[in-house]
């Protein structure tokens, strides 16, 4: 069996989890053009500090031929794509009550024997006591980062039930989530 | 890149009005353009043609024809490609060169669309005959 883990890495973890307790200020992203979603970065600026949420595609083993796969990651490193952008900024001012991860498991098996066993860092969902903003990776190939604003923010994620839809009939899939939340330091 | 739409059609266009030219020539079938490629996953398909890269540009020009377009950067500033976003939410996408095997590719990503005139989800790599 292969295993993929492409969940954010425990730095980057580290780092969402030194913004719980403080003031997400402002988040900024692309104009949204019919879909709310931002390519390839949005900033999130906590307190007087800035953090980018990148997804770049990536070589990867995408269940059995190298394909470019999304792949999220999480910085204070400012990339050349942010002078590149003309972001729209959406002020906020509130404080980062929690923030919880939305880890995905993709488990493929062929007659009957599990051959993958990939995870993926879904997207992440800031609760701000009243209110939530939510940031999730769109389809396997896409750069996009969809932007969610509201409540219960991971009931508006895309459905695992379409994982394997398309697939050759003689493969097996399923797909699930568990809900992360990141503890406080 | 980034202001007016692609091809200066007037008013941005959804992927459904872009389908009757490209389909003239690259039949869609079952919602998918190209045949299946190597994968299990049927959504990753090719189109093969004597210049592939001649040939991603044609399609992509022609299927994201009226969508607000920008360019995708690499994580040192160049320019990959460029996406493309359409009236109906669908997302359209042209890398000059995948990483993975060196194609050129096109991604049509109907997740969020409206109507994608019948369209599939799927990831198109140009390679030579």
């Amino acid at each position: 069996m292969k295993t993929i883990d492409i969940r954010l890495k425990s730095d980057e973890v580290s780092k969402l989890r030194s913004m719980i307790g403080k003031e997400l200020s402002a988040y900024l992203h692309d104009e949204f053009q019919y879909t709310q979603s931002s390519s390839q970065v949005v900033e999130v600026v906590v307190g007087d500090k800035k953090y980018y949420i990148y997804s770049f595609t990536e070589e990867q083993d995408y269940f059995g031929t190298p394909e470019d796969v999304a792949v999220w990651s999480v910085t204070d490193e400012k990339l050349p794509i942010v002078d590149k952008k003309t972001f729209v900024r959406t002020p906020v001012n509130e404080t980062i009550k929690g923030i919880t991860l939305i880890q995905e498991n993709q488990r493929v098996f062929n007659d009957g024997v599990q051959t993958y066993d990939v995870w993926l860092t879904r997207g992440m969902v800031f609760d701000l006591g009243e209110r939530q903003v939510a940031f999730e990776k769109d389809v396997w190939f896409s750069e996009e980062i969809i932007v969610h604003r509201g409540y219960d923010l991971s009931s508006r994620f895309s459905s695992t039930d379409n994982f394997g839809d398309d697939w050759d009939k003689s493969l097996r899939t399923e797909c699930s989530r568990i809900e992360e939340e990141i503890m406080p330091e | 890149m980034g202001l007016g739409y692609k091809g200066d059609t007037g008013h941005q266009h959804s992927i459904g009005e872009n389908i009757p030219d490209v389909s003239k020539d690259y039949p869609v079938n079952n919602g998918y353009f190209g045949t299946k490629g190597d994968s299990s996953d049927n959504s990753i398909r090719h189109i093969e043609s004597d210049d592939p890269s001649a040939t991603a540009k044609d399609f992509y020009d022609r299927i994201a024809h009226g969508g607000v377009e920008n360019d995708i950067l690499d994580k040192n500033g160049n320019i990959k490609g460029a996406t493309t976003k359409m009236a109906d939410g669908t997302v359209v996408t042209w890398r000059e060169v995948s990483s993975s095997d060196g194609s050129p590719a096109v991604d049509i990503n109907i997740k969020k669309s409206t109507d994608s005139g019948g369209l599939k989800v799927q990831k198109i790599h140009f390679v030579k005959n």
